[in-house]
């Protein structure tokens, strides 16, 4: 029963997946300027100009040069770089780990912070630290994340130097020292969301009749809070985490630029002043496969927590 | 841990309170705010004797003074001054960018919503493959393809933010369209344009204006950032996000360049959300 | 523990609940001055309308409550023990063993994602620390009990996979899988088709009788009452107006409200009756009427009973009734014919 779901779920995103390569290729195309000029210059030859299009196929119809993008990309091949003297795939791999522990350290941390706040939140409802962690939270739900990384670059950078400011660090805790703000930022940027929506949902879970009945019945406190209480109100909680997310992958291109990560994010804003279409759009890729997987891996864990759904 | 006390109480479905005739405290307080900001924002040739955009290359990096109340900027521009300007710029245009993706993803999401068939299919794989972007991308991007400008950042965020919209009202159209009111008027043979626009909208666009207020803030975050990309509202207006990313370079001598607009779209947000949240708790009242 | 046969296994004493209002520091009184009690092995019914204040009753009894919702003054007494005064604890730990309760609404008293099986039993498991296959085998066993059919089967299954009629069976296992001394039941066959309410109502008799239970059934339906309780308490505007023995609180009653109620009840035998209805409107929270609460609706009302207060009085019988124009109630009665 869940893996047809889950099966279904995988069949659904295959048309989206196409409308994703679809919307990618011909928005590349629209760009103004050529890429032949911005990479000769403004003043290249006619001749030098068809030849860089001859070389780049970017003389072809439009379609067979999509249908030719589809052809490579079933075979992996993302294309080269206008630019750099690489395959796109190439230079993809060797940011994505950056991006990938960025988006998952960040996921993990919000997690930790907010799932504890929540419950306190929700727990002590209508007492003054209800009432302060609400504050928090809706304040934070107006903070831009790059102001969240600047302000902690300030804090923890030069008021208390205790994490490097910039770049990804050398060797692996070299790493993790210098994903720690970053991975924060993004933690505290959406925090703000899950905690709501974890509160609100904890809320009702709680004074639902299916609580009092378990209190009815004798039910010890422990089972109560994990079985009754939070595995039904992490079902709403999954939907906005999932959500976040897929926002959050976007915010990358943010984070990576105030923190100077080698990042996916990072790349994509360089290649887009250098109109280096062929990342963009192989980025652009990643990103919506990313954003993709997100979304099926939210439905998946839905279905797990809620037995109803899985029909 | 099998004895550990429960402490909280639980709220039954039987017992009814009565409400309180006062409306929301987080109504008033975020009202308050954002109204004292927009003021501010809508009479700042009022509340400040500077042009935000005029350099003054004599008076650069100024601390606070009785000239400056926040001091100059790396330019010799009035912060406090830039600041109201920034105001005006960025709100506004985030009030105008609220507008477009409001009005089309509601339409979209009624019609979606009553007729259901393909065109409840198509809209809604539209909005899957675009929603498969992330928004920061597919802004960012669409604003490089259209060119900097104000307009490209409307119709960016229009592009991108009508989804939810028409998800919302899609998922309430769903329920509203089975009551029976509806169903009246469909036998009293009212052409489908007229039910939906007199009998079903009215009783959904309710939701879709609460999310309309977490979408200002939403706006409001996306300008700043994309101001802060260099990739925003195009200079000589003044925009905050731009003032943090011109401001960043000075972080370690003058960090308030940078801090004080940051701050100014952190209680933006704030007045924002908090106004929304008290919105939401009306209506939840009705 | 020796248990004198002439204390009641629950006595509630002078019970007040009071309500806050929204945002505010004013309360609104929910219960006043509620007094009744429950011997062993007895079925006592708790009548009234929506809003009278039975459902509050049984939460105060069991101690959830929701915020804002407090027992001001009274004693809850069960089996000597004050539960209003008790520690956390204590009360915490009679939850299922001593006192339990059957919801209304099977469907949302229930976790819709735990397997059924699991919600029977978990709080017996974790009180008795039995083993997989132990617990198993006394939810089976508590399964057969209650009438539910192929159970092995059944138990595995979830709230939303089975019919009304099952869910309600299920929560009666839950509830007593601990073997409580006393069952609090909130109207839990309103909810259900009339055959089903037969089933279940039934079957509760049977398991008061084979486990020796005592009950106390709140419920708006007369004819439940009839089938299922010795003693009736009924309750109007959050207090108790008239207390007695089923049969003869039936036969004549001590209370213009009870007398509506019972005239209110068609008769299957009786084909001569009109269906009499209580004129006007039940008051809600908040609105209840100075003096006796139910003057405006009466036919006997004086002057004296547009203010002061009207507590539960002794009849002599056994019986009690807040009324203070019993007679003429009794003399109405018997013009209106024969019965």
């Amino acid at each position: 029963m869940l893996l047809r779901y889950v099966g279904r779920r995988l069949l659904l995103m295959f048309p989206v997946a196409i409308g994703v390569t679809l919307l990618v290729f011909f928005s590349i195309h629209m760009v103004p300027g050529s890429p032949a000029y911005t990479f000769l210059g403004p003043h290249a030859t006619k001749t030098a100009v068809a030849a860089f299009n001859q070389e780049w196929g970017l003389n072809r119809p439009v379609p067979v040069q999509y249908w030719f993008f589809l052809d490579r990309l079933f075979h992996g091949d993302l294309g080269e770089s206008l630019f750099y003297q690489s395959s796109v795939a190439q230079l993809v791999l060797t940011r994505l780990p950056v991006t990938l522990s960025l988006l998952v350290g960040g996921a993990l941390l919000s997690v930790v912070i907010a799932i504890p706040l929540a419950a306190i939140s929700a727990v002590k409802s209508g007492t003054i630290i209800d009432q302060i962690i609400r504050f928090a939270s809706t304040a934070g739900l107006g903070m831009p994340s790059f102001w969240i990384g600047t302000t902690l670059i300030i804090i923890f950078g030069l008021v208390f130097p205790l994490f490097p400011v910039g770049g990804y660090g050398t060797g692996f805790w070299g790493h993790v020292d210098a994903m720690f703000l970053p991975c924060l930022t993004i933690a505290i940027s959406i925090s703000p969301q899950l905690l709501r929506s974890l509160r609100t949902s904890l809320i009702d879970v709680l004074g639902s009749d299916y609580v009092a009945f378990a209190r009815a019945k004798g039910t010890n406190a422990r089972t109560i809070l994990l079985k009754y209480g939070f595995r039904n109100a992490a079902i709403a909680a999954v939907s906005v985490l999932g959500i976040n997310i897929g926002f959050l992958v976007g915010g990358t291109v943010v984070i990576e630029n105030v923190f100077a990560l080698p990042g996916l994010g990072q790349l994509m804003i360089t290649s887009i002043l250098d109109r280096d279409f062929p990342i963009v759009q192989g980025i652009t890729l990643i990103f919506s496969v990313v954003v993709i997987l997100t979304y099926l891996a939210t439905d998946v864990t839905y279905a797990l927590l809620d037995p109803r759904v899985r029909l | 841990m099998s004895d550990l006390e429960l402490d909280f109480d639980l709220t039954p479905s039987v017992v009814r309170k009565r409400q309180l005739r006062r409306p929301p405290t987080t109504l008033i307080v975020g009202g308050s705010i954002i109204g004292v900001i927009i003021v501010l924002a809508i009479f700042a040739p009022l509340v400040t004797s500077y042009n935000p955009t005029t350099i003054n290359l004599l008076q650069t990096l100024q601390g606070p003074s009785a000239a400056h109340w926040l001091g100059t900027d790396q330019l010799g521009r009035d912060i406090w001054t830039r600041l109201v300007y920034g105001a005006r710029t960025d709100l506004s245009v985030a009030f105008i960018a609220v507008l477009a993706p409001f009005a089309i993803g509601t339409v979209l999401g009624a019609f979606a919503g009553y007729l259901g068939g393909w065109l409840d299919n198509v809209i809604m794989r539209v909005a899957d493959v675009v929603v498969a972007f992330p928004f920061y991308v597919l802004v960012i991007l669409l604003v490089f393809l259209l060119g900097p400008g104000t307009s490209s950042i409307y119709i960016a965020i229009t592009v991108v933010s009508w989804i939810s919209y028409a998800r919302i009202i899609r998922g309430s159209t769903l329920v509203v369209k089975n009551q029976e009111y509806v169903l009246a008027a469909q036998l009293e043979g009212f052409s489908t344009l007229r039910i939906i626009l007199r009998h079903i909208l009215p009783n959904v666009i309710s939701q879709a204006i609460v999310f309309a207020m977490a979408d200002i803030v939403n706006d409001i975050l996306a300008i700043v950032t994309l101001g802060y990309l260099g990739l925003g509202i195009p200079p000589p207006a003044p925009d905050w996000g731009e003032m943090m990313a011109s401001g960043q370079q000075f972080l370690t001598t003058h960090w308030e360049l940078s801090t004080i607009p940051g701050i100014a779209v952190v209680i933006t947000g704030l007045g924002l959300s908090l106004f929304g949240d008290g919105l939401n708790e009306l209506m939840g009242r009705n | 523990m020796t248990t004198s046969s002439t204390a009641p296994l629950l006595e509630v004493e002078n019970l007040c609940v009071e309500v806050t209002v929204v945002g505010g520091k004013k309360t609104e009184p929910a219960l006043r001055d509620v007094s009744f009690s429950v011997a062993a092995g007895e079925a006592v019914g708790l009548v009234g309308e929506s809003g009278s204040g039975k459902s509050l009753t049984l939460r105060t009894l069991l101690g959830i409550l929701p915020a804002g919702i407090k027992a001001t003054s009274g004693r809850v007494l069960f089996e000597g023990v004050d539960l209003l005064k008790a520690p956390k604890r204590t009360v915490n730990a009679l939850r299922g063993t001593g006192i339990t309760m059957i919801f209304q609404e099977p469907m949302t008293s229930l976790n819709p994602i735990a397997k059924v099986g699991e919600q029977i039993i978990d709080a017996a498991r974790a009180k008795h620390s039995w083993s997989k296959a132990d617990a198993r085998d006394h939810a089976l066993r508590l399964a057969k009990q209650m009438g539910i059919p192929d159970p092995e089967n059944v138990l595995s299954l979830y709230p939303h996979e089975l019919s009304g009629g099952l869910r309600q069976r299920v929560m009666i296992a839950a509830a007593l899988a601990c073997q409580p001394k006393l069952v609090l039941c909130d109207e839990p066959t309103t909810a259900l088709d009339v055959t089903i309410q037969a089933q279940i109502i039934q079957l509760l008799a049977k398991l008061k009788d084979e486990l020796g239970m005592s009950m106390l059934y709140v419920t708006h339906d007369l004819a439940v009452v009839a089938q299922l309780c010795q003693r009736l308490e009924v309750m109007y505007a959050g207090s108790i107006v008239e207390s007695g023995s089923v049969a003869e609180v039936f036969r004549k009653p001590n209370h213009p409200y009870t007398q509506g109620l019972v005239n209110a009840t068609p008769d299957v035998d009786d084909v001569v009756t009109d269906l009499a209805g209580i004129r006007g409107n039940a008051p809600t929270l908040g609105n209840w009427p100075e003096g006796c609460a139910f003057h405006p609706r009466c036919d006997y009302a004086s002057d004296e009973c547009r203010s002061g207060e009207f507590p539960l009085q002794d009849v002599g019988e056994g019986r009690k009734s807040a009324c203070i124009h019993i007679d003429a109630l009794h003399r109405a009665i018997e013009n209106a014919g024969v019965r």
